[in-house]
């Protein structure tokens, strides 16, 4: 399917993860047959990720206000999912919480766009409970480069 | 496939309930005009799927069931809803074929009664959670 060139919704992304890492971080080495993603099932949402960088003043006594950017940061947040024991990407997302490795995402739009991330995964929650809710699973993604982007042709 | 269907077949093969009301004046939909009461009309309110992002073949459904007692009697009425509920503890199982989350009791509707004609009437809600 060709790249959407209108609004988009992320309606049927799928998102998978592997224990692996390229040999380099682009889409080449994302791509290699060596890494095998394994899809998380019945995701509800994704976290914002992408590149910040935070932003300091320095304000003279005379003159204008100086803005200087510092290092960036390719984002954290939460990704929250209906809790099935037995999805395979689940139990990968669950490994990736006690273990201090980086993990690879991979996450396919419904135009076939794809972003390959490389991530820290920092905690494994169940939701809080209430009646007639969802038993769902949180976790928490780190993205510790800058994400590769690979156009849907 | 639906909330209606599950509650349904657990009121038409309640054994208490079915004394009172035969499985066949329990109807998915309305009553058909001239059913002798006490009947029971089952129908669906609303349904909301558990929303994700990329839906599979399997997804967690929550239908607002209403269940409209039509009773010969106010006390007829207010016993058969007593039934109803003793027919309906939430359940985690399979329900003729279809799999079942959760029926929880919500909200119960008012009593709906006239004079003439003689009618006794009143809804309650439940929460059917199944897997479409």
């Amino acid at each position: 399917m060709a790249a959407h060139t209108d609004p988009a919704s992320y309606t049927g992304a799928t998102y998978a993860i592997s224990a692996s890492l390229p040999a380099t971080y682009d889409a080449a080495g994302y791509a290699a047959t060596t890494i095998t993603y394994t899809a998380i099932g019945q995701v509800e949402s994704f976290p914002e990720v992408g590149l910040e960088a935070p932003v300091s003043e320095f304000r003279p006594i005379n003159g204008n206000v100086k803005h200087l950017k510092g290092t960036p940061t390719y984002g954290s947040g939460q990704m929250v999912m209906a809790d099935i024991p037995a999805d395979a990407g689940q139990v990968i997302l669950k490994a990736a919480a006690s273990s201090q490795n980086h993990y690879s995402m991979k996450i396919t739009y419904a135009d076939g766009e794809v972003h390959y991330l490389d991530v820290l995964v920092s905690s494994w929650k169940m939701s809080a409970h209430g009646e007639n809710q969802a038993m769902k699973r949180t976790a928490t993604i780190s993205v510790e480069r800058v994400p590769v982007i690979v156009a849907a042709t | 496939m639906s909330g209606v269907a599950v509650i349904n077949y657990k009121l038409a093969n309640d054994v208490a309930l079915t004394a009172v009301i035969p499985a066949a004046r329990i109807f998915s939909g309305i009553a058909p005009i001239n059913t002798p009461r006490p009947t029971i009309s089952i129908s669906q309110v609303s349904g909301l799927e558990y929303s994700v992002i990329k839906r599979g073949t399997s997804n967690l459904m929550t239908e607002r069931v209403q269940i409209t007692v039509h009773g010969e009697t106010y006390p007829q009425k207010k016993e058969i809803i007593k039934l109803i509920r003793a027919a309906l503890p939430s359940v985690r199982a399979t329900v003729d074929g279809i799999k079942v989350d959760s029926i929880t009791p919500d909200i119960e509707g008012p009593d709906m009664e006239i004079v003439d004609p003689d009618l006794h009437d009143q809804p309650v809600d439940y929460l059917v959670k199944y897997i479409r």
